[in-house]
């Protein structure tokens, strides 16, 4: 005959395990069985919740529950709203900075190259021109 | 007392959940709620911020238009009860900062149960094991761990356990055998510390 195990117990303990046939004849397992009711009823024993706790707890409830339109969810959605109208506000006043006209646009790049292209001698020996002139 | 408390409830929920209804109701209902959370979420202030929001959720669901009878309030209230614990748990995932409250705080919220019952040795020695299970909650997932609480705890039924997690007894089964697994070493403490095993 095979007893139950500590691992039988616990299961049986908390609903995983039914009694089983071995249980009605051994008054072994079932003595076992009886201490361990007793050992699971001491950790019932819930302890004493102070009374001035509870009765401050219960005066919390009841104050949320009077004032149940403590919500700051409204005041956050227009803050946020305020500040996104302020930025946008912001942005539309402010003159755009014109970016820097190109010094060189594309007319004067191709009058350039036709110079170039008319001149026999690069543009940089010319002031090395001047000096024999003289 | 449960059928007349959901019959007042009925009324109430005819004419608008009175205050002072509701307020008998919590009061009756309070201490338990407030362990449950306790065991949960094992810090008071959260336990106690989880406690009220569990009855103001419920005094809202109550005073819906469109809410129904309830067959069981206590069962619903735990429900509303859990659910609010495993929202906390969960984004207390990021509150890396959060602090544990002082043991002092707790003591003088929380005593041992006065010597009616069990022995005094044996009163101690629950205190130590059940901090030591308490604190031992932190190895389960949060859904074990609500599974173990209302077993453990309540002393509630698988079916029970089932219907207040909205989850099937096969599902609560396999949760709680994960959480004996993890909790082994505590669990046989608690058993069987006084003897050799078999």
């Amino acid at each position: 005959m095979k007893h139950w195990t500590e691992n039988d117990f616990q299961k049986w303990l908390y609903g995983l395990k039914e009694e089983d046939a071995h249980l009605q004849t051994c008054s072994e397992c079932r003595t076992e069985m009886e201490r361990l009711r007793l050992a699971r009823r001491r950790t019932f024993a819930a302890p004493e919740v102070s009374e001035d706790f509870l009765a401050a707890q219960r005066r919390n409830i009841h104050n949320r529950l009077n004032h149940p339109n403590r919500n700051f969810a409204p005041l956050r959605w227009g803050f946020s709203v305020a500040m996104l109208l302020l930025v946008v506000v912001g942005l539309t006043l402010t003159p755009f900075r014109k970016s820097p006209v190109a010094l060189t646009n594309d007319e004067q790049l191709y009058s350039d190259l036709a110079a170039m292209e008319q001149t026999s001698e690069p543009k940089a020996i010319q002031p090395l021109h001047r000096l024999f002139e003289k | 007392m449960m059928g007349a408390m959901a019959d007042r409830l009925e009324v109430s929920l005819d004419r608008g959940a009175s205050t002072r209804e509701f307020g008998a109701w919590m009061t009756s209902e309070q201490k338990r709620i407030f362990l449950l959370c306790k065991r949960m979420l094992q810090d008071i202030g959260e336990a106690d911020s989880a406690t009220q929001d569990t009855f103001v959720k419920a005094w809202q669901a109550l005073n819906r238009p469109e809410s129904k009878e309830l067959d069981n309030p206590a069962s619903w209230l735990t429900r509303i009860a859990v659910n609010t614990c495993l929202d906390r748990l969960r984004s207390r995932r990021w509150q890396f900062w959060r602090k544990r409250p002082a043991p002092e705080d707790e003591e003088t919220i929380l005593r041992l149960a006065p010597s009616d019952g069990p022995s005094a040795e044996d009163r101690i020695f629950a205190a130590q094991i059940g901090d030591r299970l308490e604190s031992a909650l932190d190895k389960l997932s949060l859904r074990q761990r609500a599974v173990f609480a209302l077993r453990h705890y309540e002393d509630r039924s698988l079916a029970e356990i089932a219907g207040i997690l909205e989850l099937d007894v096969g599902t609560v089964k396999v949760h709680l055998f994960r959480a004996i697994e993890k909790l082994r070493e505590e669990l046989h403490d608690l058993y069987f510390r006084d003897r050799g095993t078999k």
